[in-house]
């Protein structure tokens, strides 16, 4: 009886003391290196606090804790003090208990884990726009305390004017993300670490980030906008690159120009080190809101060092809706869709923002919607799973216990948006190259689409002019007042079928934006042609039309389905060449108008058959040894250019950007400390 | 003599009294089409304010004016489509419902509160959406006059047209509605479940008709 008196009057102190500490508030966690041995603990006074630290341990045993000290204070905006407090040399796979003290004894309990050394499965977060709707972004941050990841990628917005006040009612909101534990009888919140990203609205101060989440991704100890981008290793299986698409504004220059060459360096030394890299920035490079103008400078800047270096995914934000693409890779000014392996785009912001009309589809969207949401995201060796949570109450809790039991578990009833043909889940495997592959489930029912490779019309009154891209999309007809006769010519990826035993159905659609009462004849094409340079002339004028193989009549606008496996075209194609189709007018001069693949939903191909899965998950050809050395932060752009080029043979389309390397750089790299790594002094 | 005394005197003042008798009227300037009407449905000067509608004269249309004060008329908040059951409801922002808003939940607020001394207001068809589009606006600006019209976003605004088929990548979703486009002017089809903007009219109230010609 004796000690439970004095057990409870233990606890009634400690309450007491808590309650008599609160000198500290608004505590925050950022991720800006390796996140298996490093963490960076963010906090700002509640009235007078005078030299406070971070007393920290591995056990709940307070006991046992270490103290760690204020590497730097920061003021935002003139308002908000915060201290950062970086902690080092952490075990791996660890959970770190710690509470902030100061000189009135010390605060609340907080705990998280730092990454695995191992390639052990964990859960992501990525949203993004979090600047206004608060009571969105309220619900949003409850249902990432539910779901407990190991990390959360912010996208940027964080607030609306970048203001103290406005980032005071973030820093409050943001509480909402802890999950409250019991652990060995103390009451213990869980912090999950954030890796921020710098938004438009933190375009009045581009050292917003450093300034109130204390990263340092260069490693110099100093708060600039150099800090706004950079490279965090989540275990040997992902690395995490964030960049700054405000560099392209103006006067940022040499800062985008120092940005892209680290970038650049950064893939190709320390990219393969990982089985899975994903992106994030705030402006996309083709928002899908046409409210909002495509950014050409970041589709320059980054679209090919991420389909050469194998970038699997990248989370763009600012346009608040959700989107997910096929796997793409870039194709001239713009990107197209690829089976064989690219990188997949998802986004765009709205925790808590006003949601957008999604009304600017690519040819390589698979879907998208106006919701209020964030990616869950399950990160294995063997697959990324990436669903999209909306935000409601309707999801269950997972315990503290649950997640240690398995790092993969999501809580059961979360509102996932289900996307046209993938579901509540994209699943992405790695080809040989390391690049993603969207795997569809090709089991039950086995049905997939084949992908079109090219597509084109041609005319008979202008035979040399190529058409390809054409925004009037595809035509056919018997005899058009401007083209004369017209042709259109289609292709498909037909790689898919290589492990196919038996095809059960094949079905052409087309999405008819100009119906007709006419007939159409679908043939095989006698020739082989490209649609880059395919014209009337070039393919043979009307020999193209190789055996008719079917016929049809557009009646109605939209999806217009045709069977082609009892006409054998597809196992000609597999016997022979694949020379595509060519659909033509039967007879009647009323053409048939439907969209190509870069002016909406291009043509497809749906086939049911047998077939093996899809290439399991492979390390990029050019990998290093995993784990031999820390990998650092962020490589400083030491590499000569003539060093890069060989492996990156577009790095002078960086932007137009120089690539000469910034003095400040190199200064920087002789200060990295010995965590770093002898990784960091190449 | 009598010649040059008329040629002195006598034929300009001819000539001055001419012009005084032809002289025109002063051209009388035209009424605008557009009109500033108070919440109370009161109409008021071109250069008043503040104001909560906008008649058009040449439609006989009032049109709900957007603000930026966080009420139900705020411009920025975004709508999913639900008319008369069809639709999808609650999948827009506009912060003044415990859920997420439609456009059903906009009609009913601003019919309960009478906006302008009216409680018929609805979703405007595509083509009285149509008669606000001006194509004469600053780059960057939406597609409407500004200076009656402020908060208008650059983006869809919804219209009672729907059971509309939808195409590409959309075409799964099977039917849509139409809304307009404030950047350039067009008419799309997007799913009702999408999160647009939305302008209420009637052609309803007791302060705004059709002007004679």
């Amino acid at each position: 009886m004796r000690q439970h008196i004095g057990r409870a009057l233990t606890i009634s102190a400690l309450l007491l003391a808590v309650d008599a500490s609160a000198a500290t508030k608004h505590y925050r966690l950022a991720w800006d290196g390796d996140a298996s041995n490093s963490a960076v603990i963010g906090f700002s006074p509640d009235g007078s606090s005078s030299n406070p630290y971070v007393s920290y341990g591995y056990s709940t045993n307070e006991n046992s804790w270490n103290s760690a000290f204020v590497s730097n204070s920061e003021t935002f905006d003139g308002g908000i003090t915060s201290h950062f407090v970086r902690l080092q040399n952490l075990n791996a796979d660890s959970p770190i208990y710690f509470r902030v003290c100061d000189q009135s004894g010390c605060g609340e309990r907080f705990w998280f884990k730092t990454a695995p050394a191992q390639n052990a499965p964990f859960v992501v977060v990525a949203g993004g726009d979090t600047r206004t709707g608060h009571t969105t972004r309220r619900k949003g941050n409850e249902l990432l305390a539910k779901i407990r990841p190991l990390a959360v990628m912010h996208g940027g917005d964080f607030t609306n004017a970048n203001s103290a006040s406005e980032m005071r009612d973030f820093l409050d909101d943001w509480e909402l993300t802890y999950s409250s534990d019991n652990i060995d009888g103390y009451n213990y919140k869980r912090i999950y670490p954030l890796i921020p990203t710098h938004g438009n609205h933190e375009d009045d101060n581009y050292s917003t980030i450093c300034e109130v989440f204390g990263v340092d991704f260069n490693g110099d100890g100093n708060c600039t906008p150099s800090d706004t981008y950079g490279a965090v290793q989540i275990t040997p299986l992902l690395r995490v690159y964030t960049l700054n698409s405000q560099f392209q504004n103006g006067g940022w220059s040499s800062y985008a120009s120092a940005m892209n060459n680290w970038l650049s360096s950064d893939l190709s030394t320390y990219g393969s080190s990982a089985n899975w890299r994903f992106a994030q920035y705030h402006k996309p490079m083709f928002p899908h809101y046409s409210g909002k103008s495509d950014n050409p400078t970041l589709f320059n800047w980054w679209a090919q060092p991420f389909y050469d270096y194998a970038m699997n995914l990248v989370v763009e934000s600012d346009t608040h809706l959700t989107k997910m693409t096929e796997a793409v890779i870039p194709s001239g000014s713009n990107f197209s869709t690829t089976t064989n392996g690219g990188t997949v785009y998802v986004g765009e912001g709205s925790w808590g923002a006003p949601a957008r009309s999604a009304n600017d589809a690519k040819s390589w969207t698979i879907d998208m919607a106006s919701i209020q949401q964030f990616k869950v995201i399950q990160v294995s060796e063997e697959g990324l799973v990436v669903r999209t949570a909306q935000f409601d109450g309707t999801a269950e809790t997972l315990t503290w216990e649950e997640r240690a039991a398995d790092p993969l578990v999501l809580p059961d009833n979360v509102n996932w948006w289900s996307a046209n043909r993938l579901g509540e889940a994209m699943n992405l495997v790695a080809n040989s190259a390391g690049r993603s592959v969207i795997e569809e489930d090709t089991d039950n029912g086995g049905s997939f689409s084949l992908p079109v490779s090219d597509d084109v019309f041609i005319s008979s009154r202008q035979s040399s002019r190529n058409f390809d891209g054409d925004s009037d999309g595809l035509l056919a007809d018997g005899s058009d007042s401007t083209y004369g006769t017209l042709y259109t010519l289609i292709k498909f990826d037909l790689s898919n079928l290589s492990g196919c035993s038996s095809i059960s159905s094949a079905t052409l659609e087309l999405n008819i934006t100009n119906r007709s009462g006419n007939t159409f004849g679908i043939y095989q094409a006698a020739n082989d042609w490209s649609e880059e340079s395919a014209t009337w002339n070039s393919v043979g004028g009307s020999s193209v039309r190789g055996n008719l193989a079917e016929s049809f009549v557009p009646y109605y606008t939209g999806i217009e389905t045709i069977d082609l496996l009892s006409s054998g075209l597809i196992d000609s194609w597999l016997s022979g060449t694949n020379t595509g189709l060519v659909i033509a007018a039967l007879s009647g001069s009323n053409g048939v108008d439907f969209t190509s693949k870069e002016t909406g939903m291009s043509p497809a191909l749906k086939i049911e058959a047998n077939c093996n899965s899809l290439t399991k998950l492979a390390l990029p050809a050019t990998g290093i040894d995993q784990r031999k050395g820390f990998i650092p932060r962020r490589l400083p752009a030491v590499l000569k250019p003539s060093i890069l080029m060989p492996t990156l043979p577009n790095i002078m389309q960086l932007g137009g950007h120089q690539v000469e390397v910034p003095v400040k750089l190199i200064e920087e790299s002789a200060k990295l400390n010995q965590n770093q790594g002898v990784t960091a002094h190449l | 003599m009598i010649t040059r005394l008329f040629f002195i005197f006598f034929l300009p003042a001819c000539l001055i009294g001419a012009a005084v008798i032809h002289t025109p009227q002063a051209p009388k300037p035209s009424q605008y089409h557009l009109s500033k009407v108070t919440a109370k449905g009161e109409v008021i000067h071109a250069w008043g304010g503040p104001w909560s509608c906008v008649c058009d004269s040449r439609s006989g249309l009032l049109w709900e004016v957007k603000s930026d004060s966080e009420d139900i008329h705020d411009g920025r908040w975004t709508y999913s489509r639900l008319l008369q059951n069809q639709g999808v409801a609650n999948n827009g922002d506009c912060y003044f419902e415990a859920e997420r808003c439609d456009t059903e939940d906009l009609i009913r607020h601003t019919n309960q509160e009478q906006l302008c001394g009216s409680k018929h207001w609805r979703l405007p068809t595509a083509s009285e959406l149509h008669t606000l589009v001006t194509t004469e606006v600053k780059p960057g600006s939406p597609s409407i006059e500004t200076g009656y019209f402020p908060k208008t976003q650059r983006g869809d605004y919804w219209t009672s047209d729907g059971n509309l088929p939808l195409k590409g990548v959309y075409s799964y979703l099977k039917f849509g509605g139409a809304a307009v486009n404030f950047i350039n002017g067009q008419t799309i089809t997007i799913p009702y479940r999408n999160a647009a903007f939305t302008r209420l009219v009637t052609n309803r109230s007791s302060t705004c008709h059709i002007a004679p010609q």
